[in-house]
């Protein structure tokens, strides 16, 4: 379902390195895009959504410092090594996974819980696809922070005496940003980055291309559940010309988000659309804001 | 282009030809990228337009592209608009019709006009045209807020904010303090805003503020929305927070004065433009005493180059440029 814009945005981003700071409307697919390019590169994935407590080194390892505080006081402990105590985060993985693969099993250090998580490097020799979800909630400093990391695919464990790790073995990781736009982005991240809007259409005044792109959304997801006829009919419900005069145009047209739930309500619940329930339906998991 | 710097191609990203990769550090996005991007994509001219724009540079062609592509849209799909429903218009008056004040010999000021009691034969039978919408209530241009609206929450509640005693507790500093053998006097909690406390809006109605008017009222119920009506207190005044919006003097437990800890938001120019008198700048001052008094944090939304604003105002408070700039 997406169009060759999108492709060529992520193509730009593999020839020259850089991270996709994709922005848009809320249910247009900006964090499961970076989900579909793993699938399709053959990538591992990872993930971190940001808040406004994230920090730069949240997105490259954690240290447990009160793991080592409550060792500290046990009666056997001799020497705490930092190595005991870092866990490799999303970039470590997509920078160096050799390095996280052996980190993370010395942070583990036979419990069964953590273990679990540990995988073979050989896994990440495609290379990564890392998501940095809703970046515009962290503090200013989080984008400024990560010019180093993601620019020159490395950087430096202050704990275990400023190790450096870097990207030798893989690939470099296509990394995607997403934002909402509910705060600016410093100048200096954003040239560095390659920009991308979701949904990638130049100009679709009547919402015609939407609906088309909408159509096609629900014809593949709900491939032999739902006839074409019954997703046309319900596009033309919920894309109407102009049904409701007091509100913005652009709020009229429902997010793929928000197609595919009435639609999957439409498939589960048995409704036809053309029936008084469907817009009772339709209230719900589209126009909420009116109700 | 640098060739130390091999790498793979964009569609196949094979392992095997990455062994070698050696990425040099990475400034601004340049021309470089703009290279690397060709080189790998072989695009054509349209694609070439679109990765510059990805990029963030002005392809010089894509005007021109555009404009073909445009033509040949034209060509192709153009649909002549439909031409509009006829409707049945009041037919202007016939040239032979006499209209009231035609009636009359002569007419001299003061003398009352007489309008015949029936409508002239050409108006009776017809029926008005409704008045389109357009037509019932002319366009009124509104100037943009000052804040852009999608940055008016954040902006809201970074500078509204007071600090959170229910924050989880910074572990961090935990460790630190008691691996040092240092007593925890206090539990140290992260440092996290909230709005819990409430504000209180200090709307300067004063004619000073007349052409911020439409933004005050927006950002009262950009904030009403943001706390909620049940956590915020609108207090209107004129000149200083001392008088009411009539005038008249307003005293301390009027309006139930500044409950504490709660943040006070002044929406005014606090005198800038027309120029403060003395008396007018110490009764701001003991307002903004009063105000540290009962721990109120005072933020003041100010419309005016900071090359204006008065000495005390940094000083007494915090003032954020309430402008887009």
């Amino acid at each position: 379902m997406y169009n060759d814009k999108i492709r060529l945005a992520v193509k730009v981003a593999l020839a020259t390195y850089r991270p996709i700071l994709v922005r848009g409307a809320s249910g247009w697919g900006k964090s499961s895009l970076a989900r579909s390019a793993a699938n399709y590169l053959g990538r591992k994935y990872r993930e971190k959504v940001v808040s406004s407590r994230t920090q730069v080194r949240d997105l490259l390892y954690d240290a447990d410092v009160l793991r080592r505080l409550n060792d500290a006081r046990g009666e056997n402990a001799t020497e705490l090594p930092w190595e005991n105590y870092i866990r490799p985060e999303a970039l470590w993985w997509a920078i160096d996974a050799e390095s996280a693969t052996t980190q993370l099993a010395r942070y583990s250090g036979g419990k069964s819980d953590v273990k679990e998580q540990s995988v073979d490097a050989s896994d990440w020799a495609k290379g990564a696809v890392v998501l940095i979800d809703e970046i515009d909630k962290a503090d200013p400093d989080v984008p400024n922070g990560l010019l180093v990391p993601l620019g020159s695919f490395q950087f430096r464990v202050e704990e275990q005496d400023d190790r450096l790790i870097k990207l030798e073995k893989q690939p470099p990781p296509l990394v995607f940003i997403t934002t909402n736009e509910e705060r600016e982005l410093p100048p200096a991240f954003l040239r560095r980055c390659v920009e991308l809007n979701l949904p990638a259409i130049d100009a679709d005044p009547d919402g015609k291309i939407r609906r088309e792109l909408l159509v096609n959304i629900g014809k593949a997801h709900f491939e032999g559940l739902l006839s074409d006829s019954d997703i046309n009919k319900i596009a033309d419900k919920l894309v109407p010309a102009a049904a409701q005069p007091t509100v913005a145009k652009e709020r009229q047209i429902p997010s793929p988000a928000e197609f595919i739930d009435t639609l999957q309500a439409v498939w589960q619940l048995k409704i036809d659309p053309g029936s008084t329930t469907f817009d009772e339906v339709a209230r719900i998991t589209v126009w909420k804001h009116q109700l | 282009m640098n060739q130390s710097r091999r790498r793979p191609s964009a569609q196949t990203d094979a392992p095997s030809a990455t062994r070698d990769l050696q990425i040099l550090p990475q400034g601004e996005i340049s021309t470089a990228d703009l290279l690397r991007a060709f080189a790998a994509i072989s695009p054509n001219e349209r694609e070439k337009a679109i990765i510059a724009n990805l990029l963030g540079f002005m392809w010089l062609g894509a005007a021109a592209v555009q404009k073909a592509e445009w033509k040949a849209e034209k060509r192709t799909k153009f649909e002549p608009p439909p031409k509009p429903a006829r409707r049945e218009m009041i037919p202007s008056a016939p040239t032979t019709a006499r209209l009231p004040l035609q009636m009359g010999t002569e007419l001299r000021i003061g003398d009352p006009i007489t309008l015949p009691r029936n409508p002239p034969a050409w108006l009776t039978g017809r029926v008005p045209v409704p008045l389109r919408r357009q037509e019932a209530a002319p366009i009124v241009n509104t100037p943009p807020p000052l804040f852009f609206p999608k940055w008016t929450s954040t902006i809201l509640a970074s500078s509204l904010s007071t600090p959170d005693v229910h924050a989880p507790i910074d572990v961090v500093r935990v460790v630190e303090k008691t691996a040092g053998g240092e007593a925890l006097r206090e539990i140290p909690r992260l440092r996290r805003g909230t709005l819990s406390r409430g504000v209180h809006v200090f709307f300067d109605t004063g004619e000073e503020m007349l052409p911020f008017r439409s933004d005050q009222r927006l950002l009262v119920q950009h904030i009403q929305r943001t706390f909620g009506s049940h956590n915020m207190r609108v207090i209107e005044f004129k000149v200083t927070p001392f008088e009411d919006s009539r005038g008249r003097w307003r005293r301390a437990q009027d309006d139930g004065g500044l409950r504490s800890g709660v943040p006070v938001l002044l929406l005014s120019d606090l005198g800038i433009r027309s120029g403060a008198a003395p008396s007018v700048t110490s009764q701001w001052l003991v307002f903004l005493a009063r105000a540290r008094n009962a721990g109120c944090p005072v933020i003041a939304f100010v419309p005016y180059a900071k090359s204006r604003w008065p000495y005390w105002l940094k000083r007494f408070m915090r003032p954020v440029l309430w402008d887009r700039r």
